[in-house]
């Protein structure tokens, strides 16, 4: 029984990655990540420039850790990966169950194994296929921007630079040991995509259109992220997934109970409904 | 010896009753025929034959297994239920691969025969299944369903798409299912393929049951 789960397992994985949806969305997400990586690597040759004209080089003001995609808020490849990020997560494999009930392939894949093994193997494709969507192009954006820019220790004297408010998540190790932030940002980053992508195959019990599959989750996100205007400000912290997955702080400290807190809500919802629907639906 | 028990068995669908209160017993080695009209049941009991759907009332057997409680869905089993349905963007060899690998219990050789013995060339081996004809759609989902060699063999329509030499092969594939000792559970709007191959026939009308042919002995 195990083995016929890690196989079917297998061959989820191996559909949700070798599939062109994945090809084409990886290909956008990387193109937003170089533009990036373009504007970053071209705007500290500049400041560079700047400083050896100004006589003080300001050598940790500038830094890989306010470089990368993760670390800086003002190129075209931020915005557009940063906003967009519960869409591209989903757009690889999301709506996979929608279309295997739809044309029946489900039927023959459930009777080789059982429905819990299905959905299960299932979840787990589309919660990597949406996690590496998203961390690929960041990492390929780190490591081009550490190609030119200096992985220099970020200094609080340059605070204004490196916008990780005290007591945001992990401003110690940003501080201290910013390779070891990083990492666990692209960690955090794998993470939520995943979820993300998850969110669309929980929505696939309730809605019959692949559109409206694919864009539901981008739409709950983005309410979330505009109804930080109503709480946000009370508490100083930011309750957005689309500001605190970026690695420095858009607006408000992240929080790790609030993101903790967050990225359980989603998993039980998401694990919930598709275990819970998924082993109890029948199949027509 | 394989063995589908069903036992007063009635399924309800939004209010509709789409099987009624069905009680037939089905063996290996034995071809069963089921007929009537568009919407009278025969899907519907197919699919609750092969656990994909649970009854309002009444229980199925697998081997003296309760579908539903002692097992989820019966142990060795190949269905081809309306349309024959994988993935546009692999080969037809390669979803048969995907599928088989699921149970492991077959290798290359043996599903190249199968796609050989349903009537597709090694061409269409490696062509993509969205390229496939529907006919090629139809042999190919017959594969699927008996590349196993499984002891339960559901076909629904499985001549849909085919032409006449289409037709003979599955007629011939199914003859083959019945020497091996499967139990094959068959329908058909063909009335003259039922007659030929099965050994008994149900006909169905509104989800019930309504007459049974022995062959030839209608009760």
């Amino acid at each position: 029984m195990k083995k016929t789960f890690s196989r079917l397992l297998a061959i989820e994985i191996k559909k949700a990655i070798k599939n062109k949806f994945f090809i084409a969305t990886l290909g956008i997400a990387t193109t937003f990540s170089l533009f990036s990586a373009w504007y970053m690597i071209d705007h500290y040759r500049f400041q560079t420039f700047l400083s050896s004209i100004d006589g003080n080089p300001m050598t940790n003001a500038s830094s890989l850790y306010n470089h990368w995609i993760g670390g800086e808020a003002m190129s075209l490849g931020f915005t557009l990966f940063f906003t967009l990020l519960p869409l591209i997560a989903v757009l690889p494999y999301g709506w996979s169950y929608f279309i295997e009930d739809k044309n029946g392939y489900v039927k023959t894949v459930v009777i080789r194994s059982n429905k819990w093994q299905y959905f299960l193997s299932k979840y787990l494709a589309t919660f990597i296929a949406g996690g590496l969507v998203i961390l690929i192009p960041l990492v390929v954006n780190f490591l081009l921007v550490a190609s030119f820019v200096p992985a220099i220790t970020p200094s609080m004297v340059y605070s204004l630079r490196y916008p990780v408010m005290i007591g945001s998540l992990w401003s110690t190790l940003f501080y201290t040991y910013p390779l070891i932030f990083v990492l666990l940002y692209l960690i955090l980053n794998f993470i939520f995509a995943g979820l993300f992508a998850t969110m669309s195959l929980a929505i696939s019990f309730f809605l019959r259109n692949r559109i409206a599959i694919i864009l539901t989750p981008f739409f709950l996100i983005m309410t979330l992220h505009y109804s930080r205007t109503f709480l946000a400000y009370r508490y100083y912290n930011e309750i957005s997934p689309i500001n605190y997955l970026h690695a420095t702080c858009v607006e408000n400290a992240a929080n790790a109970w609030i993101i903790t807190g967050q990225g359980l809500l989603f998993f039980v919802l998401t694990f919930g409904i598709t275990m819970k629907l998924g082993v109890k639906r029948e199949i027509l | 010896m394989t063995t589908i028990q069903i036992e007063g068995v009635t399924k309800k669908l939004k209010g509709v009753f789409v099987i009624n209160n069905v009680s037939i017993t089905l063996s290996s080695g034995n071809v069963t025929g089921l007929r009537g009209v568009n919407g009278s049941g025969k899907t519907m009991l197919m699919r609750l034959m092969a656990g994909l759907i649970l009854p309002t009332k009444g229980t199925i057997k697998i081997d003296d297994k309760i579908l539903g409680k002692e097992i989820t869905f019966p142990e060795s089993i190949g269905i081809l239920l309306e349309n024959p349905a994988f993935l546009d963007s692999y080969t037809g060899f390669q979803n048969l691969k995907m599928l088989a690998s699921i149970r492991n219990k077959i290798d290359d050789v043996q599903i190249k025969h199968t796609l050989e013995k349903v009537g597709l060339d090694v061409e269409s081996h490696n062509k993509k299944y969205k390229k496939y004809s529907l006919g090629m759609k139809q042999r190919l989902g017959i594969a699927g369903a008996i590349m196993e060699q499984p002891d339960i063999v559901i076909l629904d329509e499985p001549t849909n798409s085919l032409d006449t030499a289409g037709v003979e092969l599955v007629k011939q594939i199914i003859r083959q299912e019945k020497e091996r000792g499967a139990l094959v559970v068959l329908a058909c709007h063909d009335t003259d393929i039922l007659d030929e191959l099965a050994d008994d026939i149900y006909y169905l009308e509104n989800g019930s049951l309504v007459s049974t042919t022995t062959r030839g002995q209608t009760v």
